[in-house]
């Protein structure tokens, strides 16, 4: 009896009160809904900034690989040449020396060269 | 040493070439080529040919090289961007969805509960009301 004259007396207050407490409660809903969302934001921008850092890695490595590649193939590529002139200055000596031999051993296959090659008319 | 020096050089010879006139022992002037010279001029052109083949195929092969390093690099970078591309729809995706999943709380079917609630509360207090003014 006692709360329920109390209650009557002051049910204005309680109820403004009660929704006090009521717009407390969804405040602090609201916020920790918003921390968490944030904190779900914040996660998945981490797990961004490692997979970022991840791919980065992996191209500079790609890159790496690639540029050893072109290291490795110039390296061929710069011996393959140097080989390939010193074959062409070899064959040079050699087809040099069989002329200079011809000159002495075999006039007609040197006349042949030179009337094949410069289009040149021997007169004896 | 000298000895060997001057041997091999005897050997291999120089290219010599001299004029020839008319009143010397030749049908015709012109030019004469010692053996040196007229075999190291038979074999220039193909030495030329075989300089110059090298020469294109060397540095071809450099710029193939080059470009295949620009390609590999080229790929690495869409590759790269792809990826960070996926990642960030998929962060996005995430974001969305918790943010769906907070708005779908505060919403839908508990909508209809907030809106009972409220029925209830109001038909309480006016119901309490009355009865206190009642009373009174």
């Amino acid at each position: 009896m006692i709360y329920l004259s109390f209650v009557k007396k002051y049910w204005k207050e309680i109820l403004l009160s009660l929704l006090l407490i009521f717009l407390v409660l969804k405040s602090r809903h609201d916020i920790n809904q918003m921390r968490a969302s944030h904190d779900a934001a914040e996660q998945a921008l981490m797990e961004q900034i490692e997979g970022l850092k991840q791919i980065h890695a992996d191209e500079l490595a790609a890159r790496e690989r690639a540029l050893q590649e072109y290291k490795d193939r110039v390296a061929e590529i710069e011996e393959k040449y140097i080989n390939a002139q010193d074959e062409i200055e070899k064959l040079s000596k050699e087809q040099t020396e069989e002329f200079v031999r011809d000159f002495s051993e075999n006039k007609q296959s040197l006349i042949d060269a030179l009337t094949t090659k410069y289009g040149f008319t021997y007169v004896p | 040493m000298y000895l060997s020096l001057l041997i091999s050089l005897a050997s291999a010879g120089e290219a010599e070439f001299t004029f020839v006139d008319r009143n010397q022992p030749a049908p015709f002037e012109g030019t004469l080529l010692n053996p040196q010279a007229t075999a190291e001029l038979l074999v220039l052109p193909d030495t030329l040919k075989a300089e110059c083949d090298l020469e294109i195929e060397y540095q071809v092969d450099l710029l193939n090289t080059e470009r295949h390093l620009e390609v590999s690099n080229l790929n690495s970078r869409y590759t790269a961007l792809n990826l960070e591309y996926q990642q960030a729809v998929q962060t996005k995706d995430l974001q969305i969805e918790n943010l769906e999943t907070i708005i779908s709380s505060n919403s839908g079917v508990s909508k209809w509960v907030w809106f009972a609630s409220g029925l209830a509360a109001g038909t309480a207090t006016t119901y309490v009301a009355y009865r206190a003014f009642n009373e009174q």
